[in-house]
């Protein structure tokens, strides 16, 4: 079973080709944010490197969110008019779920984490269950300065931080372990990985069915609206 | 520091803007502040050519952002007039251009406070009788143009 993934949800790009939940290729590269003329290069290189043909792939994997607006868009839409040629189910993957998948090796409680400016993240918290990584803290944008309280609340212990403000987010949380370098970025071959075991267990969608996940208001923002009356 | 130039025309401002731009390097935020027609789409035209592009230079109120690729860098140029929340500013891609590869403009900085940090360079134009205008340049690092 064939899955073709793809990550542009921040400056990090990469594609990759799993057989059976396997990686085996995947062409990664962090070159800013300059998916529209590099992403097409890198499917192409998957393609080329494993000998396999987009009529091969059983199943498109995507990163649906959060991250960059332009990211997103960019991926989700090579994904849309890869699969639309033969209908070709498609999986929207978190990017917190695709950063918490390597991490779970560790055995440690996760914490996921993406820069969202101003001295806050944009986190999701995972449990090791089974050597799966199993969410407990949904995604929210956090201040650095509430996070270690709002771990705890969550049960979270002495995570291992990974994602793009995996160091700010390590500084801020005592106890916490920073992610080895790898663990920083989205990679391809990971988002397939959560693919697969989504796709095996039916969760998939048509290409048109795939949506992104954009960043979600801010609860203040959501606060003040509702105190301005503004409905939702 | 601040810096603070009468101009007397629509000429002068662009050509202000045109000096302006050697401080510039990529990864500057530039926040305009002035009311319509203060002449901050002057002032960003001067700066393009400054930047040795000859092109047609018009405020982005509709595209919210044009972009220019100038011969040494990338120029966004932003106009917030009809932007009001986070959530607006991250659907047009603002933070995506926050990647030190361009310089950016943003005119109505007034509407997003919340994303001007105090890294930016503050330009603040005020309309004075006729064609005069009172031009505030407000820099956190020493500029000199």
């Amino acid at each position: 079973m064939i899955i073709f993934s793809v990550d542009s949800s921040s400056v990090a790009g990469s594609a990759a080709l799993l057989c059976d939940g396997e990686a085996v290729y995947e062409c990664f590269a962090k070159e800013g944010l300059t998916h529209s003329e590099t992403l097409l290069a890198r499917c192409d290189e998957v393609f080329e490197k494993t000998g396999y043909k987009p009529s091969d792939v059983d199943c498109y994997a995507v990163t649906a969110g959060p991250g960059s607006f332009t990211g997103l868009r960019i991926g989700l839409n090579l994904v849309k008019g890869m699969a639309f040629a033969n209908g070709t189910p498609c999986v929207p993957v978190s990017t917190f779920d695709a950063l918490a998948y390597p991490a779970a090796m560790y055995g440690k409680d996760i914490l996921c984490t993406l820069d969202a400016r101003q001295k806050r993240v944009y986190c999701a918290a995972y449990h090791v269950v089974e050597g799966k990584p199993v969410q407990i803290l949904t995604g929210q944008i956090l201040p650095l300065k509430d996070l270690s309280d709002a771990l705890m609340e969550a049960g979270i212990c002495d995570p291992i931080v990974v994602g793009d403000a995996a160091k700010e987010a390590h500084e801020a949380v005592s106890g916490s372990v920073l992610c080895e370098d790898r663990m920083i970025d989205v990679h391809a071959a990971e988002v397939g990985k959560v693919a697969y075991g989504l796709y095996i267990n039916g969760s998939y969608t048509t290409p048109d069915g795939l949506a992104p996940v954009y960043l979600q208001l801010s609860q203040a923002e959501r606060e003040r609206k509702k105190a301005e009356g503004i409905l939702l | 520091m601040e810096i603070n130039i009468t101009t007397f025309s629509q000429g002068e401002t662009e050509e202000l803007g045109t000096r302006f731009s050697s401080v510039l390097v990529p990864g500057d935020v530039v926040a305009m502040f002035g009311d319509l027609g203060a002449g901050k789409t002057a002032f960003v035209r001067g700066v393009i050519r400054g930047f040795g592009l000859d092109t047609y230079v018009s405020s982005p109120t509709f595209s919210i952002v044009n972009e220019y690729s100038c011969p040494d860098c990338r120029v966004a140029h932003f106009d917030m007039y009809r932007i009001g929340s986070e959530e607006e500013l991250y659907g047009t891609g603002f933070y995506d251009y926050l990647d030190g590869n361009s310089v950016i403009f943003i005119e109505w900085s007034e509407n997003i406070p919340f994303a001007i940090d105090e890294e930016a360079i503050r330009v603040s134009i005020e309309k004075g009788e006729g064609d005069i205008r009172n031009i505030r340049i407000e820099s956190p690092r020493e500029i000199r143009f």
